[in-house]
């Protein structure tokens, strides 16, 4: 039985996300060179390339390792089991971003889980998107 | 001592209307009565498990209708928090007021917190008080009226949370 999920979270403006730590190679605060797509998380959630790129998160891919640029802060931390939560059903009915996972509350703050194989699907079509 | 007095018998014929009326066994149905950009709506009390205060905190999720506040703690389950307004094409926005409530509710598999600006009662309403909705009801409330009742000098109008949830789910609202 699975008691503690480790996660690699990271900040986006005011929201906490995080990816399953088995799924992140490693992180770095420059771009990998093997990585064949480098999107940044805020262009994949909203479209919007203006948030500057300040750490890379290295993902192993479904055919390659991919690599993602996030904006924030970010940590490795272990999630209880009974902390983690499906999405609630209206709002995976509704959603639009489709990697959000599930959700778990963490030390008071919401973590939003990813879905790796999700958000490299929606990485497909955003290549390089930040360099 | 038996009086022959009008008053006397006047109360006693009171007394026993009232009995009568007490003695009445009509259905009732317990409802949740709220306001919403000034109206007032109900639901039924079995699909409303719980009210919490407006004041709770509720977690901005993205990717999500604007109608959808985020979520909730609720004692280690997670709930979701939406917003009314817009299926029910009123003019306001979710606001979390200090008279704001959240009710959480339960019907068709599905269950959500339902911010409301006021929670106004909860109350047994006998249910012949509650009118057929009419046919003049603006086509995109028929789907989920099902009912209208005076309640202390105010229009309510009965909603049915599972028709609710079944519109919101299908991308109404």
């Amino acid at each position: 039985m699975i008691r503690l999920l480790p996660v690699v979270a990271f900040r986006h403006q005011d929201c906490w996300f995080g990816i399953e730590a088995g799924c992140v190679r490693s992180r770095s605060f420059s771009q990998p060179a093997s990585a064949v797509r480098a999107p940044s998380f805020a262009s994949l959630l909203d479209g919007n390339t203006e948030w500057p790129v300040r750490q890379w998160l290295l993902l192993r891919g479904q055919q390659q390792d991919w690599s993602l640029g996030i904006q924030g802060e970010a940590e490795l931390l272990e999630v209880a089991a009974e902390q983690i939560h499906p999405l609630p059903p209206l709002l995976a009915a509704r959603s639009t971003f489709l990697p959000l996972r599930a959700l778990a509350f963490d030390a008071g703050r919401l973590l939003l889980l990813l879905d790796p194989l999700a958000l490299e699907n929606l990485a497909q079509g955003q290549v390089s998107a930040v360099v | 001592m038996m009086s022959d007095s009008q008053l006397d018998s006047l109360l006693a014929q009171r007394q026993a209307t009232d009995r009568e009326i007490v003695d009445v066994d009509e259905p009732t149905v317990k409802l949740v009565i709220f306001s919403l950009d000034e109206r007032y709506f109900a639901f039924s009390g079995a699909a409303i498990r719980e009210v919490l205060p407006g004041s709770e905190p509720v977690y901005f999720v993205p990717g999500m209708p604007a109608s959808v506040e985020g979520v909730m703690n609720v004692r280690g389950d997670i709930e979701s928090v939406i917003g009314l307004h817009s299926l029910l094409q009123l003019s306001g926005r979710i606001e979390n007021t200090s008279r704001s409530s959240i009710l959480l509710g339960r019907g068709g598999q599905m269950h959500s917190g339902l911010r409301v600006d006021q929670l106004l009662d909860v109350v047994d309403v006998v249910q012949s008080q509650i009118q057929e909705p009419p046919e003049s009801l603006p086509a995109h409330l028929q789907a989920f009226v099902t009912g209208l009742l005076q309640f202390k000098g105010k229009a309510v109008t009965l909603l049915d949370l599972d028709a609710v949830f079944a519109a919101w789910k299908r991308g109404q609202g």
